[in-house]
């Protein structure tokens, strides 16, 4: 059994999966909570995660779709990072492999949180190990000639769209990555929209003979969409979009579905009707990382007409359409704990009482 | 809280609690309440229940699931549960076929409600339910192999002669040969069913006074040898032979041939008590008529075929000439010989009360009736089922009679003397059988449950009446046998044993697998449409109620308390036997529910207390408890994980590695026990008293456990005594404390 969660960060991302082997790959962190605040129902997620991995001092993959804050926010407080000692030593937890697209490589002007990542993802590409990159535009190679580097010296740890990430397979793994994106023209424009040369994956897992898919699609817009399903189906790769657990992309944008809203509910085009409507499996679990779903109309995600959507689409699959903000319920929202095993997926629902005493330390006694 | 239009306020606590669960509690139940209405003595709650649902559903149950929970006000019975949805899918087994006015029901519970209602707080209650859907969606619910339930639900020539002394008539009631020998069998009645045909025989009985047992005398082999041993025992042969003679039955039917019977009660020394009785019997070769004839009392013409007295008699022929056969006797077996015969030392009978005819319960109250154990009263309100033929002593022919009448009339023709009485009643529902299962109790030196049924155990643990009590019973894979039994003062009672058991099956390593076939969701057997009885082979039920059937006369002689199990290798027939140690226990007895905490606890705590000074320690506490008698048993505490953090002035209880240890427990312990509170230790001249800090911890549980339904406990362990607060909805949380040196 291999186990998926996602946490609730409000309309941030954070996915950590946990391997029957016991390999990790965690796909951004960004630990959203105010601790100053004691409303803000968003979790401790450096705390949800310490627990989680207990002794264990190191991550196999940590991926960082892209660097906006909310894919990576405290992520240099919480991570040994190796091109500056102030980011070294204590329990800093390590990375053993980095995946980040180009962009996060190549991107300019940049400050904080992502200026730190982009120095580590650079410092790691430069010195050939510990780094996966995704996507190779020309200015990528440029990048390391500027560095007196062979761009040759560095193909194998570069990943193209349409090709498995070599960190894992199916036999040895039960898992394996199929990149649907960045595409190299992602980064090589003058401008580099990140949220669109993001990652976009499949994880294909498989127990028992059972294959689950998970789909990871970051923040990026109904366009890039529009073109993975267009580039997949063109190479016979249809498959590779099949999905029983969909991360939707963007906390719920309607702009992940369609350049228009729509009247009370988003309608896509019909590429992505068809990753949504024929490649969701029976049963299928569509993950919405986000705050809960508004009743009224709003600017910013979650919409709740993309999520109408979301919702019709879950109910005709016979699945169900999760708001990690409102799981279990809205006022005390947990971890979405999934697992996946030779019955596809299951959302485990453990309730509390004594268990839940349990699992967490006492209060002070004196 | 999701709140439908209708919402009454409860009548039956089960429902209150329920509501309370689902609206209280501090993490989400994945149930949401949607009315309650009150109707025809029933609390109907409506609620929909999230069950954890594979993606994979061998049937389809959904996401959300809306039911309806049908309690009886006085909860006499299990709350019935129907599904609310129009479309829920048929031809399931476990669902009723008619979809009913409540919706169709589901067959949720598999235990008896006395069995169930011990441990079904609100929460458990939409866990199982929860449960239920879940392993109807993978179609785990009627397992491979278990086995198909009935559509309508559900007991040289011998004399043998009686056992003990000789009866005052003789009739003979069967006869016969073989290979030219005969076997006749005589009663103290004449038996109805005496075949037509049987060869009949004069019985002659002659009583002789006490024989202290001594040197053995030489066999006589004719009237006069007999005669002058009979002299010498103080008897009169020729007499009262003579007298017999001339009696009507012999006279009338004069061409019999007889049987002189000579028994004598037997000594051990003069004066003493009679031991027992020894009967020679003797046949002589000629009739009734010849042998009056010859020994001068009858007169007998054979022209006219007249034989009647003669007056004077004459003298007899030599005796000499009157041969004797004598024939080898055995007499039928009383309690006392059976235990002589069977090396059963005790001095005397037990009085003893079965609970449960079953498998364990038949088979061990017949072995020890060969063992002339004493007198049983069987118990039981069951029939027999034919799959009980396959492991208890009932056959085929009681198939579909109660199950304590037939064990009784099995068991009362085992020995000469009946031992065993029946009440067919269900020990905790006796209804008009109750005086008489109380009388039975009364009389009882020990009441032995083999009901397999926790709720009878803990019936037995508080009844008053009982002088002692014993449990055997089956682990659920039948490899097993177990027996706990209260000492002679009750100073552990059996609800304390089991608990301690279950720590044992859940700690000792030598009962490693002891519970494993258990389904953590059930008590040991079930018996209802969903009955796990499992595959049992009947040398393995023998072979281990042989054995506790041998521990049970053990008990009888000794008074002290008892723990034990026999593990039987299947594989390699080899039979190990694992006692565990039995600790005493304090008794807390609080306003409207009781604690007991084992002596070895509260050394435990008391010693990892000492060893963490001058800084405060703590951890978890392990018991079990039974909601419906309100008693909570606690049993095991568990040292502070390596995370925790402990000062002089404070102990933060850590959790590391603190799940699976719980969980290991409970699993081992077939789900009965759990995580039941905290525990920690104050300093030297501390005293108990809660700090500030302790009643945080006291909130705190209160907060996470209190709407579950489940009890807590607050343990603070100092240098000479410990304070133990509980909690346990609905009731006012009490504490109280214990002396570490007087008990």
């Amino acid at each position: 059994m291999h186990i998926v969660r996602f946490f609730p960060i409000g309309n941030a991302d954070c996915c950590l999966i946990e391997l029957e082997n016991g390999r990790r790959i965690l796909f951004d962190f960004a630990d959203m909570r105010d601790p100053d605040d004691d409303t803000d129902q968003r979790c401790d997620l450096e705390k949800e995660l310490r627990d989680i991995l207990s002794d264990a001092k190191e991550i196999d993959v940590v991926a960082f779709t892209h660097l906006d804050t909310d894919h990576c926010q405290r992520a240099r407080d919480v991570f040994e990072l190796e091109h500056a000692d102030k980011y070294k030593g204590g329990d800093r937890i390590k990375i053993k492999t980095m995946w980040v697209p180009a962009a996060a490589v190549l991107e300019k002007g940049i400050k904080g949180q992502a200026r730190t990542l982009r120095a580590e993802a650079r410092h790691r590409f430069i010195n050939g190990k510990g780094i996966r990159v995704f996507s190779r535009p020309d200015q990528l190679d440029e990048f390391l000639r500027e560095r007196d580097i062979d761009p040759a010296k560095r193909r194998n740890i570069i990943t193209d769209a349409g090709t498995f990430c070599p960190e894992f397979n199916l036999a040895a793994d039960g898992v394996e990555f199929f990149v649907h994106s960045p595409f190299a023209e992602h980064a090589d424009g003058e401008i580099i929209v990140r949220n669109n040369s993001a990652l976009f994956m499949q994880a294909a897992f498989e127990v028992g003979g059972r294959k689950t898919r998970l789909i990871l699609s970051a923040d990026v817009d109904h366009e890039v969409i529009d073109n993975i399903v267009r580039v997949t189906k063109y190479y016979g790769n249809g498959e590779r979009l099949t999905w029983d657990i969909n991360n939707v992309p963007h906390h719920s944008s309607y702009r992940s579905l369609a350049a228009e809203k729509g009247d009370g509910e988003t309608e896509p085009s019909k590429r992505l009707k068809w990753l949504y409507e024929e490649q969701g499996q029976s049963g299928g679990l569509l993950v919405s990382t986000s705050d809960p779903i508004p009743s009224k109309d709003t600017d910013q995600p979650p919409h709740r007409e993309a999520a109408a959507y979301y919702k019709r689409i879950a109910n005709d699959i016979g699945g169900s359409y999760v708001v990690t903000m409102e799981h279990p319920t809205q006022g005390k929202p947990k971890p979405l704990i999934i697992e996946i095993g030779g019955g596809g997926h299951k959302v485990r629902k453990s309730v509390g009482g004594s268990a839940a005493v349990i699992r967490n330390a006492a209060p002070r006694a004196g | 809280m999701s709140v439908g239009t209708e919402q009454d306020a409860p009548e039956s606590v089960r429902a209150q609690e329920l509501v309370a669960y689902l609206t209280a509690a501090a993490d989400y139940p994945f149930a949401q309440l949607v009315s309650v209405k009150v109707a025809n003595a029933r609390d109907l709650v409506d609620l929909v229940v999230e069950p954890e649902l594979a993606q994979d559903r061998v049937v389809p149950i959904l996401n959300s699931e809306p039911i309806r929970l049908s309690f009886h006000h006085e909860d006499l019975c299990a709350p019935q549960v129907f599904s609310q949805r129009n479309n829920f899918p048929l031809e399931l087994v476990h669902t009723t076929v008619d979809r009913g006015e409540h919706g169709r029901c589901l067959c949720i519970w598999e235990e008896n409600w006395s069995d169930l209602r011990r441990n079904l707080t609100p929460q458990a209650l939409v866990e199982r339910i929860r449960d239920w859907f879940s392993r109807m969606a993978r179609g785990a619910l009627h397992q491979d192999g278990q086995p198909l339930e009935p559509l309508i639900p559900a007991a040289s020539d011998t004399l043998v002669i009686p056992a003990g002394p000789p009866p005052t008539e003789w009739h003979l009631v069967y006869a016969t040969q073989h290979q030219e020998r005969w076997t006749v069998i005589t009663e103290p009645q004449p038996h109805p069913n005496t075949p037509p045909g049987v060869p009949q025989f004069a019985i002659f009985p002659l009583r002789l006074p006490a024989q202290v047992h001594g040197a053995l005398h030489a066999r006589p082999y004719d009237l006069e040898g007999l005669r002058v041993l009979v002299d010498s025992m103080g008897g009169d042969l020729v007499r009262s032979f003579g007298d017999w003679f001339v009696g009507p039955d012999q006279l009338r039917a004069s061409e019999r041939r007889m049987f002189l019977l000579v028994s004598t009660p037997m000594l051990k020394a003069a004066g003493g008590n009679i031991e027992g009785w020894e009967t020679w019997a003797f046949m002589p070769a000629e009739s009734v008529r010849e042998l009056g004839v010859r020994i001068g009392r009858t007169l007998y013409d054979a022209e006219s075929g007249f034989l009647g007295p003669r007056i004077p008699p004459g003298s007899p022929d030599d005796l000499r000439g009157i041969k004797l056969f004598g024939w080898r006797v055995v007499q039928r077996l009383d309690r006392a010989r059976a235990r002589l015969l069977s090396g059963n030392n005790a001095r005397g009978d037990s009085a003893l009360v079965a609970i449960g005819a079953g498998a364990v319960g038949s088979n061990i109250v017949a072995n020890t009736v060969r063992a002339g154990i004493g007198t049983w009263t069987i118990i039981d309100d069951d029939i027999v089922l034919p799959h009980n033929t396959v492991r208890q002593l009932q056959g085929n022919v009681a198939v579909g009679l109660p199950k304590a009448e037939t064990s009784r009339r099995l068991v009362n023709q085992l020995l000469a003397e009946g031992a065993a009485t029946d009440i067919r009643a269900d020990v905790l529902a006796p209804g008009g059988q109750a005086e008489a299962v109380e009388r039975a109790f009364a009389a009882a030196d020990l009441v032995v449950d083999f009901s397999a049924s926790p709720a009878v155990l803990g019936h037995l643990a508080d009844h008053p009446a009982v002088k002692r009590g014993a449990s055997m019973f089956f682990n659920p894979d039948g490899s097993d046998l177990v027996v706990l039994a209260e000492d002679g003062e009750r100073a552990l009672r059996l609800d304390e044993a089991e608990a301690q058991y279950f720590l044992a099956a859940a700690a000792d390593p030598r009962l490693t697998g002891h519970l494993d076939a258990a389904r953590l969701d059930l008590v040991r057997y079930a018996n209802a449409c969903q009955d796990l009885s499992r595959p049992l082979p009947p040398w393995q039920v023998q072979t281990l109620c042989g054995i506790g059937s041998g521990r049970l006369i053990s008990v009888l002689a000794d008074s002290g308390s008892l723990g034990l199990a026999w593990r039987l290798d299947p594989e390699t027939s080899a039979v190990t036997t694992v006692a565990f140690e039995l600790s005493g226990v304090r008794r807390i007895v609080f306003p409207r529910f009781r604690l007991t905490i084992s002596e070895v606890l509260l050394a435990k705590m008391c010693k990892l207390r000492r060893g963490a000074a001058p800084n405060e320690t703590g951890g978890v506490l392990i018991g079990s408890f039974d909601l419906r008698r309100g008693v909570i048993h606690v049993v095991d505490a568990v040292p502070a994980p390596p995370d925790s953090r402990q000062s002089p002035t404070y102990f933060i209880r850590g959790k590391k590695d603190l799940q699976p240890l719980v969980d290991g427990l409970t699993v081992r312990s077939a789900g009965t026990l759990g995580y039941i509170g905290e525990w920690h230790s104050h300093p030297d001249g501390a005293g108990v008293a809660p700090s500030r800090d302790d009643e945080g911890v006291w909130r705190h549980l209160r907060e996470h456990i209190d709407p579950t339904g489940s009890p807590y406990l607050m343990v603070i362990c100092a240098a000479s005594e410990t304070l133990i607060r509980a909690g346990w909805r609905p009731h006012e949380a009490a504490e109280g404390v214990v002396d570490h040196g007087r008990r």
